[in-house]
């Protein structure tokens, strides 16, 4: 039973401030988490060291190379893919009114994985310049097929169908995924720490080929924020206010195909982050997309680049793959939303 | 009901195997595998069937066994091979008697297939040693408690071929010698690193090469000293300085076609222009070798990674 409550255009107002405020907040996180990103490290820098190799570049200086060659783009990428995922996981809760749906968990980011690990162990293809397409070609096929699979079962594409059609092709393709590595263990050691989601190593090389595609999802996310929170009321209630859902619901379904295939190109399958973020989002602001979607953004790229420091830091100096600090962070933090949702 | 089933079933298999097998040598001996497991085995094995490639069956073609089967790796057209083995030995499974019994985990049926009369395999080998204990005497190495050496001398026991390790030990020691009289190694860095994925992975002693450099004396940075042995340890691009000696070895590999080319790319992903700031990669002391003969169990990888560590230290004798 849901609650309806009058809210006065004083509170209103009050309400948007205090979001417009939380924006710039939430936009403060990820640059306090973007500078110590690449403030710390395996080896210690001054933030003198930092400052001077920002302003006064010296390729001879290690310490200016480790900060601008090695730090700086990795804090980028782990921006755009928290980013990236979040509003994925945003979307995908909004639309099919699942508060379980996210790119993990509706197989999507095993999907892209799929692809790539079938076009590298058969035709040896795993190059920045086709591995977002074929990532891309990986999500969308699998989005497709959970959609027809939960479609099929009894009830239709209902939350829970769509959540146990996710589950079931993804440990499918996954199962396939398995196959290869006992097929080919020596090849397959290419992929197995790219397969946990890892920052490590990434230039800005493939960053540059995927960032207007992002840009373009991330926009257009944005311009359909709206219509989002309508659709989340239901497809009756968005249909008796002007929104034809069916063509709602491909854009949307193309911006999240779009945004999971450029992270899983980007940085591999990292779980959890589509799941948690929307959620800790939506705590914050409420069931508005026009909201949630900036704040999915801000808060999944200051969360990914902050447990990226920890991944790099936690044993250093040696390092663990990202994926895995997720996945330790994640679960436990879902779990914590749920409960203390419940309540 | 099921259950007993299943176990007449392999009660019944176990026997028809055993028919099937040569008949056991009168001379067996007792011997202690290192999962605690005491098995009777023959004293002089004809037929042998080793579950590792580059653990076992090299080991054992370098001290004269030629084992029946062997466990080998497929190559993606689907053509099994011996990893190093026509490269170390001369020998694989196109120009030999040895038969491919699979790879991970082995065919159980093709191993039977080889009629063995003593199966020797290691923890990594998923094929069930219950069922190839049915077929043979079964044996576990772990290469995990084992130094290379270790394993050689035990599989030169057990084949009974310790004069022939004992010839091959003989003529490394001597390399090592010739290498401490050459070079002042005490007083050289050296360290063996590989570019993985943007990272650096290093060992403690890391193979043939390894192993060699630490016999002769070189010494090692701290932070690869550090390493536990037999541990890897996987560090930031950002550690590249503290990772640097005078001597640096990296590795690829020749059986999956690759070329030096490659690691150089490798590092370069690591940190891009990496040879600018590692000091033996700048003045020209950073050696790409390929993998098979520095990581291999084979005294004969030991022997060349040994001349590669003279050649390439001792050889500039203008470098000052």
């Amino acid at each position: 039973m849901s609650k309806v409550t009058l809210v006065s255009p004083k509170e209103k107002n009050n309400f948007r401030s205090t979001l417009s405020l939380g924006i710039l907040f939430a936009f403060g996180l990820c640059i306090i988490m973007f500078v110590l990103h690449i403030s710390i490290g395996a080896k210690p820098l001054s933030y003198l060291t930092v400052i001077n190799s920002i302003i006064h570049f010296d390729i001879r200086n290690f310490d200016h190379v480790i900060i601008l060659k090695v730090r700086l783009p990795r804090a980028i990428i782990a921006l755009t893919v928290g980013a990236s995922l979040s509003v994925a996981g945003a979307i995908m809760q909004g639309v099919t009114r699942n508060p379980l749906a996210s790119p993990s968990i509706l197989g999507l980011l095993t999907g892209a994985s799929f692809a790539i690990v079938i076009s590298y162990g058969m035709f040896g293809v795993f190059t920045p310049y086709y591995t977002p397409w074929i990532a891309a070609l990986g999500a969308l096929l699998t989005a497709i097929l959970v959609l027809t699979v939960a479609s099929l079962a009894p009830g239709g594409a209902s939350p829970l169908n769509l959540t146990l059609s996710g589950a079931a092709i993804s440990a499918f393709l996954g199962a396939i995924i398995t196959i290869f590595n006992l097929l080919d263990s020596d090849n397959f050691d290419d992929l197995r720490e790219w397969l946990t989601g890892s920052l490590a190593g990434n230039s800005l090389e493939v960053f540059y080929i995927i960032v207007p595609w992002i840009i373009i999802a991330m926009v257009a996310a944005i311009i359909l924020s709206r219509k989002i929170t309508i659709l989340g009321m239901g497809d009756d209630v968005a249909k008796g206010l002007g929104v034809k859902t069916t063509g709602l619901k491909i854009q949307l379904l193309i911006i999240v195909v779009m945004l999971t295939a450029s992270s899983v190109a980007l940085a591999g399958p990292m779980g959890f982050i589509g799941l948690v973020i929307p959620h800790i989002a939506r705590i914050v602001v409420g069931s508005d997309y026009r909201w949630i979607i900036p704040y999915s953004a801000l808060f999944g790229a200051a969360y990914l680049v902050g447990v990226d420091i920890l991944a790099r830091v936690i044993i250093a100096p040696q390092e663990i793959s990202t994926g895995i600090i997720t996945a330790l962070f994640g679960g436990p933090l879902f779990i914590y939303l749920i409960k203390t949702r419940a309540r | 009901m099921n259950i007993s089933i299943l176990k007449a079933t392999f009660a019944a298999c176990a026997i028809v195997a055993t028919m099937f097998a040569p008949a056991q040598a009168a001379d067996t001996i007792s011997f202690t595998d290192d999962l605690g497991r005491k098995v009777e085995i023959p004293t002089k094995p004809t037929a042998i069937v080793s579950m590792h490639d580059s653990v076992l069956t090299i080991p054992l073609i370098e001290l004269g066994v030629i084992p029946a089967g062997s466990h080998g790796r497929e190559t993606k057209q689907g053509v099994p091979f011996i990893r190093s083995g026509k490269g170390l030995t001369g020998y694989d499974f196109d120009n030999s008697s040895i038969k491919f019994v699979g790879n991970y985990p082995a065919d159980v049926e093709k191993v039977a297939a080889v009629k063995p009369d003593l199966i020797i395999t290691t923890p990594w080998q998923k094929a069930p040693i219950d069922q190839l204990q049915a077929i043979a005497p079964t044996i576990v190495i772990d290469y995990n408690k084992h130094s290379d050496q270790e394993i050689f001398e035990l599989l030169a026991k057990i084949t009974g071929t310790t004069e022939r390790f004992n010839v091959l030990l003989g003529r490394y020691e001597q390399q090592i010698k010739r290498i401490k009289r050459i070079i002042d190694t005490e007083n050289i860095t050296v360290n063996v690193i590989q570019p993985n994925k943007g990272q650096i992975l290093v060992w403690n002693t890391y193979g043939n090469i390894g192993k060699v450099l630490r016999d002769a004396g070189f010494t090692f940075p701290q932070i690869t000293n550090d390493i536990p042995m037999d541990d890897i340890g996987r560090f930031s691009a950002e550690k590249l300085q503290d990772l640097d000696a005078d001597y640096v070895f990296a590795t690829y590999r020749t059986d999956q076609l690759q070329s030096p080319k490659d690691t150089v790319e490798g590092f370069e992903q690591v940190v891009p222009g990496f040879c600018e700031y590692l000091t033996a990669c700048k003045e020209g002391r950073m050696l790409v070798i390929p993998r098979e003969e520095a990581s291999s169990n084979s005294f004969l990888a030991l022997s060349i990674s040994a001349y590669t560590v003279l050649t390439h230290i001792s050889g500039h004798p203008y470098n000052k």
